[in-house]
């Protein structure tokens, strides 16, 4: 727009209105001048929106000076302050928080020690062979994708750690008995918005990237807590939060480890205090309560191992303090189940006990997007990030080939048994068994389907040129609409810094409407996915078609939102539509990060899919294929609940399905949101299961129950009726089973073998030891056997993450090594005393001599990382 | 307890206490860094920049008048921390890679046929942080005081000891300038964003 015939004068008078800087007679006056002047008024509007854009897009900036640079300048502070009388500390100390501080010292300490002494081992690239490049060609016929070389996030301990290190460096926590060390702690333990702050992250992945990005995997842990650590991840998920029932050990530390006090009848007092003040016990108040504390501390060895170490003399605090910080994380916490121990260690799934819990209870979960984003990263010459496999993804992903349903069921249930490929002596047939639990929805034909009303919003930001993503997506609607009959309808909507209406709701009939919209997709700007989905919704509301699928598909490349994308917000959107009776699914184009977390909350949210498209054949599979399963729901809120006999099983863990687990007592409660189930869709849930000895005593029971819960899908509610659940049974008995993995159905060996590479990718303490040449070997031969092309593009996968999986799999760290023993030797004694009453002397002695062997040898390598011992 | 006032606190850490610096650096870091950042462009000297600033603050601090209210020494330190952030800006802007640098950048987009018209791939964030790099620095400076300091011409003219009448002109020229850049994004987000408009309304509505 020219605005030549603005003079400068006035534009800054205008300015100056704008501004609020004209008073009296001037305002009036301009105020008169623009009323008659439309050029004047179209500039006033572009210069508001232009200071809007300002406003709103400025350059970020962080919120504060990171932790090294703020060490640096409370080194110099410190400095100039050396140089002159007065009180000498560090800023951090303030002084209320120094009780606070030094009890919570522990914590944030042993995060540090993650950093300088442990290696993560995050974003490995891998070499790029050039079978991966050939994989990446197969899969891209016409060339529409690219593999292009990607920055990974940046390690995250370049923050956190490094602040810390350089404090150190300077000097600022040398001494942990002084308020300094104490008040570095304080610093970080108080602010964990600080704590958390990721090196350079993009506005809107937030502050869950920021915890994957210090290794911690998925949402929530199936106990609650907040969040979880993976594998070899020593520290405390949550910066900043003391677990209530951790208050015991840190006070202990406190008194034992850290304060230097050799009091040791005091500490116990005081412990006691604590201990008393928290079970609200009154009769501890005086009675026996020294004894709670004395089992406790002897319990954790701390009095012998303090007595062994006092006499270390001062140059070995650090370590000292670096070692106890170590030991406290590798015991059982009060009242934790070996199965949390687990998770707290390792991030996964552990054993649970059916004769305390029988009972695994989980939401399904057909999604298959974490298979083919790994797949790319694969293939692109990345090992993907641990966070972001998602094993029950891939087990989807390998077609399993369940029994369907008859009779008119909605789902088949089917149950199979047979050695598992993990663990020790997986050759030969395992020590272990694997049960799989198969449910198979009905097929639904297309010409009994109900018609689809289909509202798409589609990105069209400029990041969708990149690799012809727009373009994928235009195929991808094509073929679509190819299979789609006249009473089906779509809309279109687009958007890229604003959402845009292209298509109202029109008939497939219509072809040559629909192409019109297709064709004049452009991409280019910003991405707001806000105001897309936004329009989307209220597109969809408008358009509802009673007795239809109402669905609103969400297809982005997930870069560079824009603005503040109000998430929660959006999932409420998505679970408001979904009342209303509208999906959402959400279908990821060629990303290069994985904000795919999103995508499939928002899938989640709205009881649809999450899929993940970057070739012309996922597009096929992930749209036309699949397309009576995508788009036809059969079950709503979809649990399964898996009852083990106690008497035949020792102990089982579910592979995966980490975040979809359900409370057990809330399986019956149908308020509970679950997963959606479409046609002919089959969800696949494994158990590695340790038998009993002497199980096959009782046969004739039941070894498994398989109890599957769901709701009739909207379209099938008549008006008012009530949304009753509907539960099917389904018992497993142990019978015939073939003595070797091998010998199981295709199915199942290509699920287990799916789940088992997906838990290498994980890095998942279950295939310690395993071997992924075995896992190679098994998906080749198996692929030879069945030409079957996902057992084909499995292997391959393999194949080409092997070079580097390996190496990331070794643990390198030796004082993370010896962490891990000691982790595992805690874990497999709590283990035995849940499930056993009979813990003889003799047993005691043995642990016990085993605890102090490994617990010496930890302490040999954190000496030795200190360079205090060879 | 009543909040010590900057004035206080730099005297307390003249005095050797180091706690009260580091309340004055966590007061003051926030608006410095978004002012180096506005006049850098985002880049990684932002954070370096800050730092020097308060190293500065450390060694020279400057002589607040006693007996001050706290909301007065706190605008005199702002005002003073933002005239050192920003000659700490222009020291950085004018060392000689990064000049050579910028016009690099600067030439690559106008040399691309309708300039800010093909904004490809990238987000509206650098369309904007590009068109501010392209502003002469004095109205980048008055046009940040006045669009996300929220600072009036009068206070702008003495933060920056220019007259009020300079720091119109500099505004008006700025913007004037900013929206002809930005003219292509604006077309767009007018054409939408009201999408959320009563859709709270539609779903109630079936």
């Amino acid at each position: 727009m020219k605005n030549d015939n603005i003079t400068n004068e006035q534009h800054k008078r205008l300015c100056a209105y704008l501004f609020g800087e004209l008073e009296g007679d001037e305002r009036a006056s301009f105020e008169v001048e623009l009323s008659g002047n439309d050029e004047l008024i179209a500039e006033k509007t572009r210069i508001e929106a232009s200071m809007n854009l300002v406003r709103e897009f400025a350059p970020e900036a962080p919120a504060a000076l990171s932790e090294g640079m703020r060490a640096s300048l409370a080194a110099a502070a410190a400095k100039a302050g050396r140089a002159r009388p007065g009180p000498k500390l560090a800023w951090y100390s303030h002084p209320g928080l120094q009780v606070a501080a030094a009890t919570v010292v522990a914590v944030f300490a042993f995060s540090a020690l993650d950093s300088r002494l442990l290696d993560n081992g995050l974003g490995v690239r891998l070499a790029r062979s050039t079978s991966g490049g050939e994989v990446a060609m197969r899969e891209l016929p016409t060339g529409a994708l690219k593999a292009e070389p990607r920055m990974k996030d940046p390690r995250p301990e370049a923050e956190g750690g490094g602040g810390l290190l350089e404090m150190e460096r300077l000097g600022y926590s040398g001494g942990l008995t002084t308020g300094e060390g104490q008040g570095n702690a304080a610093n970080r333990l108080f602010r964990p918005e600080e704590e958390s702050k990721p090196p350079k992250v993009s506005q809107v992945k937030g502050k869950i990237e920021v915890l994957e990005g210090l290794g911690y995997i998925g949402d929530a842990s199936p106990s609650g807590a907040p969040s979880h650590q993976a594998w070899g991840g020593l520290s405390e998920a949550t910066p900043g939060m003391i677990p209530e029932t951790q208050t015991g050990v840190f006070f202990a530390d406190l008194e034992l480890g850290f304060s230097g006090s050799s009091d040791k009848a005091a500490a116990r007092e005081r412990m006691a205090k604590l201990e008393s003040a928290k079970a609200g016990d009154a009769e501890n108040e005086e009675g026996d309560l020294t004894d709670v504390a004395e089992a406790a501390l002897e319990a954790m060895g701390y009095f012998d191992d303090y007595d062994s170490l006092l006499t270390r003399g001062p140059a070995d605090t650090d370590a000292r303090a670096e070692y106890f910080r170590i030991l406290q994380h590798c015991g059982p916490r009060a009242g934790e189940k070996p199965s949390a121990m687990h998770y707290r260690y390792w991030g996964d799934n552990g054993y649970e006990f059916p004769m305390h819990d029988a009972l695994s209870t989980f939401a399904v979960d057909v999604d298959t997007a974490s298979y083919t984003l790994a797949r790319r990263y694969l293939q692109d010459g990345y090992l993907p990030e641990r966070a972001q496999i998602r094993t029950e993804e891939f087990v989807n992903y390998a077609t399993p080939d369940l029994v369907a349903p008859t009779n008119g069921d909605v789902f088949g249930v089917s149950m199979e048994l047979a050695p598992s490929p993990f663990g020790p002596n997986a050759e030969n047939g395992g020590e272990h068994m694997l049960l799989r639990v198969g449910v198979r929805g009905m097929e639904v034909d297309k010409s009994e389907r109900e018609p689809v009303s289909l509202t798409f919003v589609v990105d069209v930001s400029g990041s969708m040129k990149t690799d012809n993503r727009l373009e994928l997506v235009k195929h991808s609607l094509r073929l679509l609409v190819g299979e789609l009959r006249p009473s089906d309808s779509i809309a279109l909507v687009t958007f890229n810094n604003s959402a845009k209406r292209v298509l109202d709701m029109t008939s497939v009939g219509n072809g040559a409407a629909i192409e019109r919209a297709l064709f004049d997709m452009v991409a280019d700007g910003g991405t707001n996915a806000e105001a897309g989905l936004t329009l989307g919704f209220a597109e969809a509301v408008v358009a509802y078609t009673p007795g239809a699928q109402n669905r609103v598909v969400f297809l982005s490349d997930g870069v560079g939102n824009i603005g503040e994308t109000n998430e929660k917000q959006l999932l409420e959107d998505a679970r408001r539509a979904r009342e209303k009776g509208i999906y959402l699914n959400t279908i990821g184009f060629g990303m290069t990060n994985h904000n795919d977390r999103f995508l499939e909350q928002l899938a989640n949210g709205g009881d649809g899919l999450c899929n993940y498209v970057d070739s012309p054949d996922e597009a096929q599979r992930a749209l036309v294929d699949n397309f009576t399963g995508a788009f036809q729901t059969i079950a709503r809120d979809v649990k399964i609940q898996v009852e083990f006999d106690k008497n035949q099983v020792l102990s089982y863990r579910q592979l995966g399905y980490e975040n979809r687990a359900i409370a057990d007592s809330d399986f019956r409660n149908d308020k509970v949101d679950a997963g959606e189930i479409g046609a002919g869709h089959q969800v696949v849930a494994l158990y590695e299961i340790a038998l009993r000895d002497g199980w096959a005593e009782t046969r004739p029971a039941p070894l498994a129950t398989a109890r599957v819960r769901y709701k009739a899908p909207f379209g099938h509610l008549e008006e008012g009726a009530e949304d009753k659940a509907t539960e099917i049974t389904s018992s497993f008995h142990f019978g015939e089973t073939s003595g070797q993995f091998d010998g199981a159905s295709i199915g199942f060996q290509k699920s287990a073998l799916a789940a088992q590479f997906a838990e290498f990718l994980r890095r998942s303490s279950h295939v310690k030891g395993d071997s992924v040449s075995l896992l190679r070997y098994r998906l080749e031969s198996l692929a030879k056997t069945t030409n079957d092309p996902e057992l084909i593009e499995l292997s391959a996968l393999v194949q080409l993450a092997q070079p580097q999986l390996e190496p990331a799999l070794l643990v390198e760290n030796q004082v993370r090594q010896r962490a891990d023993d000691l982790q595992r030797f805690e874990y497999e004694c709590e283990s035995y005393t849940y499930t056993h009453d009979d813990t003889t002397e003799e047993w005691l002695a043995k642990t016990t001599a085993t605890r102090s062997h490994l617990r010496e040898e930890l302490r040999r390598e954190v000496y030795r990382a200190y360079g205090l011992e060879r | 307890m009543e909040e010590t006032n900057d004035q206080q606190l730099l005297a307390a850490f003249a005095a050797g206490d180091v706690a009260a610096f580091g309340q004055l650096v966590d007061r003051h870091q926030a608006s410095c860094l978004k002012l180096a950042a506005f006049l850098l462009g985002g880049r990684a000297e932002v954070e370096d920049t800050v730092q020097e600033v308060f190293l500065k603050l450390m060694q020279k601090p400057p002589a607040l008048p006693n007996g001050q209210d706290s909301e007065a020494s706190f605008a005199i330190l702002s005002a003073w921390l933002h005239r050192v952030t920003r000659n700490a800006c222009m020291d950085v802007l004018r060392s000689e890679t990064r000049r050579n640098r910028r016009e690099k950048e600067v030439a690559s987009v106008e040399a691309t046929p309708g300039g800010q018209n093909t904004i490809d791939a990238a987000d509206t964030r650098s369309a904007v942080e590009r068109s501010l790099q392209r502003l002469p620095e004095d109205q980048r400076e008055v046009l940040f005081l006045r669009l996300l300091a929220d600072r009036s011409y009068r206070e702008i003219a003495e933060m920056t000891g220019k007259k009020a009448g300079t720091v119109g002109w500099l505004i008006s020229t700025g913007l004037r300038a900013l929206s002809e850049d930005l003219e292509p994004l604006l077309g767009m987000r007018r054409a939408g964003g009201s999408a959320s408009t009563g859709i709270q309304a539609l779903f109630q509505s079936i």
